[in-house]
């Protein structure tokens, strides 16, 4: 069920120029891999392209502070087994040494895989990176969606009324 | 004045008359009543304390503040489902989207027969809700508050006849600012943060937050202390011990958490039923895309349902998530994501609840692990398919263009005539994607020890001085939204406590 990724309108970076970030709960190795499925994960189009996932490592890897002990653990473990996965595909390569290319193709066939472990093991990772991506302010200008602006004309508003009500009107 | 981490820096020792575990609906609410009535109440809640000022738009960040465990839990079975809850002052309430509504008389009456819960006829339950009401201010949103997205869904049920009933919300001048799920930005929805643990602070309870219950500690038929740790924050480190004695003890930590808690401390259980009969309202979501310009995220979370099919066992309503929630269940990488992002200005998002059948488990694994097991069977995954059919129905009605399935195979329909391809496809359990924020029934009520952890009030069956407070004590799922009930119950529940019960 594997579908070829749309061809990226930017050069596909090779695997050592993924960037490394300092993380605080992965190791050096570990955020190398997850940098790696989170560049083969977010989108690069003509329409938009923002270069973030060192950003969106380290907003991840301020997730595993709140996880508990055994979800860090089944996070970190799952990006070992996730590195080593492509190695028994039509890829034979480690994930993090994989192109862009191939490393989408190989995430998404596994998200549309019909067997619902191979989808839901794929699908966390590919879930929290995204959701990284859709965090950027870049992006969601790009998506015409802020909060933020709306949220402050509302709590005045709202103290407006409050006092409205406070003067017995 | 909420003590949180940061005042405590030794050991804590703290005596009261009675001690709550737990702000959210049922822990703030029933703390509030006992301390009203005039006995010292001593609150523990595990998670932070983040003022109204603290919620913004940053949504992860609200996340890892106010959700626990990072929103990272998940029910695991043949379709796994995620389920969120609240870990902070207020609980639950501080990210739920505000909707009340009374429980249902056919399942209070459901209550009454198979489990032989007393003195829930509507009369005698009415003063209690129409206390929750009046303390958290009940009431249908304001006109101006109520977003494209829901007009939307209402008129598409309208034009096919669905019966369509108006949400009442705890809020006092909501704003409609959408951000319910990530704590309230203007204060208009009352949460118990806002309404309930103000008021048992007026009252004289002390509220702890950052302090985890990790054991009960029972001697005799009776509970003797709760022991645990006040937590470092945002990482969770323990700092200080921290260890409780009172009468009386109520647990209303959510129908996870307080099971959870009772079979790590070996206590509450010669029936056996503690952390089963899990129920959990599975919910699958469902986006209209619409020609128009509906700016989703403006106008109140959610201010109508549709009730048409609650007979049927499921209901269907509309409620935004933002962007980057909605990101977490894409079935696309890529371009591809981006290309449904790029519409969500023309979304309409929607769910189907389903009143579930299904049954799960909550168990306390070695290590300090919760395990939590739910199996969706085929004649409720029948129903949330059926559900997403009239959803898409509705959607299409309303005028929308395409609608996008939360299933791998079909994606999307573009016309009514498509909606026969849901159930060509053989779709199975498997292929949903769920989520919840609605757990019940892990402690649940009944006169029966054998079948039961407590009595019709909240009282556990084995401990003379342990109450239960939340959604545990369902003994079946209501098919709405649980939080009046949690509080009905709750409210009902301090009463018996200050009449000496």
């Amino acid at each position: 069920m594997s579908s070829a990724p749309s061809a990226p309108s930017v050069p596909l970076p090779t695997a050592n120029e993924l960037p490394r970030v300092a993380t605080r709960f992965m190791t050096p190795r570990e955020s190398l891999i997850y940098a790696a499925v989170v560049d083969a994960v977010i989108p690069r189009t003509e329409r938009l392209t923002v270069e973030c996932v060192d950003r969106i490592v380290l907003l991840i890897d301020g997730f595993l502070e709140v996880f508990p002990w055994y979800l860090r653990t089944a996070f970190r473990l799952g990006l070992h087994l996730l590195e080593y996965l492509p190695l028994f595909s039509r890829h034979l390569g480690r994930m993090s040494r994989l192109s862009r290319t191939a490393r989408t193709a190989f995430l998404e066939s596994w998200l549309r895989s019909r067997w619902v472990q191979r989808r839901e093991f794929v699908k966390g990772f590919i879930g929290i990176s995204l959701m990284g991506f859709y965090t950027q302010p870049e992006v969601r200008l790009h998506i015409g969606f802020d909060h933020q602006p709306s949220f402050d004309r509302l709590r005045a508003a709202r103290m407006k009324l409050l006092d409205h009500d406070r003067q017995g009107h | 004045m909420i003590t949180t981490a940061k005042d405590i820096d030794r050991d804590l020792s703290l005596e009261a008359d009675v001690c709550v575990v737990g702000s959210g609906a049922g822990g703030a609410c029933i703390a509030c009543e006992l301390a009203e009535g005039g006995l010292s109440v001593v609150v523990l809640e595990e998670g932070g304390h983040f003022p109204t000022e603290h919620f913004n738009a940053d949504t992860p960040r609200m996340i890892q503040t106010l959700y626990r465990d990072g929103g990272a839990t998940v029910a695991l079975g043949r379709a796994n489902v995620a389920y969120v809850e609240g870990r902070c002052i207020g609980g639950s309430t501080t990210i739920n989207g505000g909707m009340c509504w009374r429980t249902p008389p056919k399942i209070l009456q459901r209550w009454a027969w198979e489990a032989g819960i007393q003195d829930l006829e509507p009369d005698r339950l009415r003063p209690f809700f129409e206390k929750v009401e009046e303390r958290i201010h009940v009431a249908h949103q304001d006109p101006g508050t109520i977003g494209r997205d829901d007009e939307l869904l209402v008129l598409g049920a309208r034009r096919l006849g669905y019966k369509v009933m108006e949400n009442r919300r705890n809020q006092f001048h909501c704003m409609g600012a959408n951000n319910c799920a990530f704590g309230c930005p203007t204060g208009g929805k009352q949460s118990t943060l806002v309404s309930y643990i103000p008021r048992a602070e007026r009252a004289g309870a002390r509220v702890y937050a950052n302090c985890r219950v990790e054991r009960i500690v029972a001697q005799d038929r009776r509970v003797e202390r709760l022991e645990g740790s006040v937590l470092e924050s945002p990482s969770r480190r323990p700092l200080h011990k921290l260890s409780v004695r009172a009468r009386r003890f109520v647990l209303a930590c959510g129908a996870i958490q307080t099971p959870y808690l009772l079979l790590r401390s070996r206590v509450g259980n010669s029936s056996g039923q503690v952390g089963r009969n899990l129920m959990l309202h599975p919910n699958v979501k469902v986006m209209g895309v619409f020609p128009e310009d509906v700016k989703p995220w403006d106008g109140v979370h959610q201010a109508h349902q549709v009730h048409e099919f609650l007979d049927e066992g499921f209901d269907l309503a509309m409620g935004f998530v933002p962007p980057s929630i909605l990101s977490l269940s894409s079935k696309h990488l890529g371009e591809g994501s981006l290309r449904v992002m790029e519409d969500l200005r023309h979304m309409v998002i929607g769910g189907v609840l389903v009143e579930d059948t299904s049954r799960g488990r909550v168990r306390a694994l070695p290590f300090d692990i919760p395990l939590v097991t739910y199996n969706l069977n085929n004649e409720d995954a029948r129903r949330a398919i059926r559900g997403t059919a009239l959803l898409c129905q509705v959607f299409f009605a309303a005028g929308a263009s395409r609608v996008v399935l939360p299933f791998v195979e079909p994606e999307e329909l573009t016309s009514a005539s498509e909606i026969r391809k849901l159930f060509e496809c053989r779709l199975t359990a498997g292929d949903l994607e769920l989520f919840t924020v609605h757990l019940m029934g892990t402690c649940r009520m009944g006169t029966d020890p054998r079948k039961s952890v407590v009595n019709s009030y909240g009282l556990s069956h084995d401990l003379r001085n342990l109450y239960v407070a939340d959604a545990s004590v369902f003994p079946t799922p209501i098919g709405v939204n649980p939080m009046e009930t949690i509080m009905m119950l709750a409210t009902r529940c301090a009463e018996r406590i200050l009449n000496g019960g």
